[in-house]
């Protein structure tokens, strides 16, 4: 199968049950989405589920998929949905593992070696605590760079609305990780 | 303008959507407002770590274990029958009545057969009792033979 196929036409063909064209389309696709997963659950086991759950999805639905949207826009709100259902799933099941604190964990002192990696842990444990939508949005716009018009067709939602998502993020981020400032530590 | 408002055209600038008319105000509060400064600098920082941090790679069965269970949905995915779902609504939604009206109509018969069979079973057990010899061979002032002249006299 030529390599140059669009993914609309790939994924036409996967409606008729065309693994190869699912193939490639997995190539394409897998790795960027998986690195927005493992960024947004932080656990690479349940990172791999949630990818498998989205790509699992893309081949179910690949029937009802519409060039109304682009693809990318599609698999990224499969990926968006999947990801928010787990978190809504373990607030209603929770595990017996805690999950994150909403802010990093205050025991340091400002006289600790201040290391890369420190900062890069208060830095992840902050977006980590965010909301749900605020942290996809953010995710959604830093890490994957996708535009506030993308974003908004992701997350179904306007871009306006995106705005204030993304605001009000790095607001808590900033309330968040201000002690640490304060400290010098950041 | 306010902190509030410029921290909004700040995080717009940061993902890329500048607005050219406000920029001049935005430098000059900037300028003025190291608190402001200061959360610029912070998100810059945030927005470059989401950028660059390494992330986990897949691992090397991801495909594979996709595929198998693609192939263990599609049998699935091939016997079933193509309804449309307006059609599958209208199906759940007829046979939802069906079994309301079936439990409808079991209700009122038990209801209505209720008392009668109650009612018989009554009279079955008076007329058992009146067909009770046990106490003809009493003496007559005893318990049991007053209750079955009682009854005697009763039916006469």
């Amino acid at each position: 199968m030529p390599e140059d196929r669009s993914d609309s036409e790939l994924l036409h063909r996967c409606a008729q049950g065309d693994e190869e064209a699912f193939g490639q389309l997995l190539e394409r696709h897998q790795n960027r989405i998986f690195a927005l997963i493992s960024r947004y659950v932080r656990d690479p086991a349940t990172a791999e589920d949630l990818c498998q759950d989205t790509f699992f999805k893309v081949w179910k639905y690949s029937g009802s998929f519409r060039d109304r949207s682009a693809f990318t826009t599609w698999l990224y709100r499969l990926a968006v949905n999947t990801c928010l259902n787990h978190r809504e799933t373990l607030k209603k099941h929770p595990l017996t593992i805690p999950l994150p604190p909403d802010c990093p964990d205050e025991t340091g002192t400002a006289n600790d070696e201040l290391t890369v990696s420190r900062r890069a842990e208060l830095l992840h444990q902050a977006i980590t605590g965010l909301p749900d939508r605020q942290r996809m949005a953010l995710l959604l716009a830093g890490f994957a760079g996708r535009s506030y018009e993308e974003i908004a067709g992701i997350m179904d939602t306007s871009v306006s609305s995106v705005e204030s998502l993304l605001f009000r993020a790095r607001q808590n981020l900033a309330a968040c990780l201000l002690p640490y400032k304060k400290r010098g530590e950041l | 303008m306010n902190c509030k408002k410029i921290r909004k055209y700040l995080s717009l600038a940061i993902d890329g959507r500048r607005h050219p008319g406000r920029q001049e105000c935005i430098s000059e509060h900037l300028k003025n407002c190291p608190s402001c400064r200061s959360w610029q600098e912070q998100q810059q920082e945030i927005s470059e770590y989401l950028s660059e941090v390494p992330g986990d790679t897949l691992s090397p069965y991801f495909s594979n274990r996709l595929r198998q269970r693609i192939r263990s949905g599609r049998s699935s995915r091939a016997y079933s029958l193509p309804v449309f779902p307006s059609f599958r609504r209208l199906v759940i939604t007829s046979v939802m009545l069906m079994v309301f009206l079936l439990a409808v109509f079991a209700g009122l018969r038990l209801g209505t057969r209720g008392p009668f069979s109650i009612e018989s079973e009554r009279e079955a057990v008076f007329v058992r009792t009146l067909e009770l010899n046990m106490f003809a061979d009493l003496p007559s002032e005893s318990f049991g033979a007053v209750y079955t002249s009682l009854l005697q006299e009763g039916e006469r």
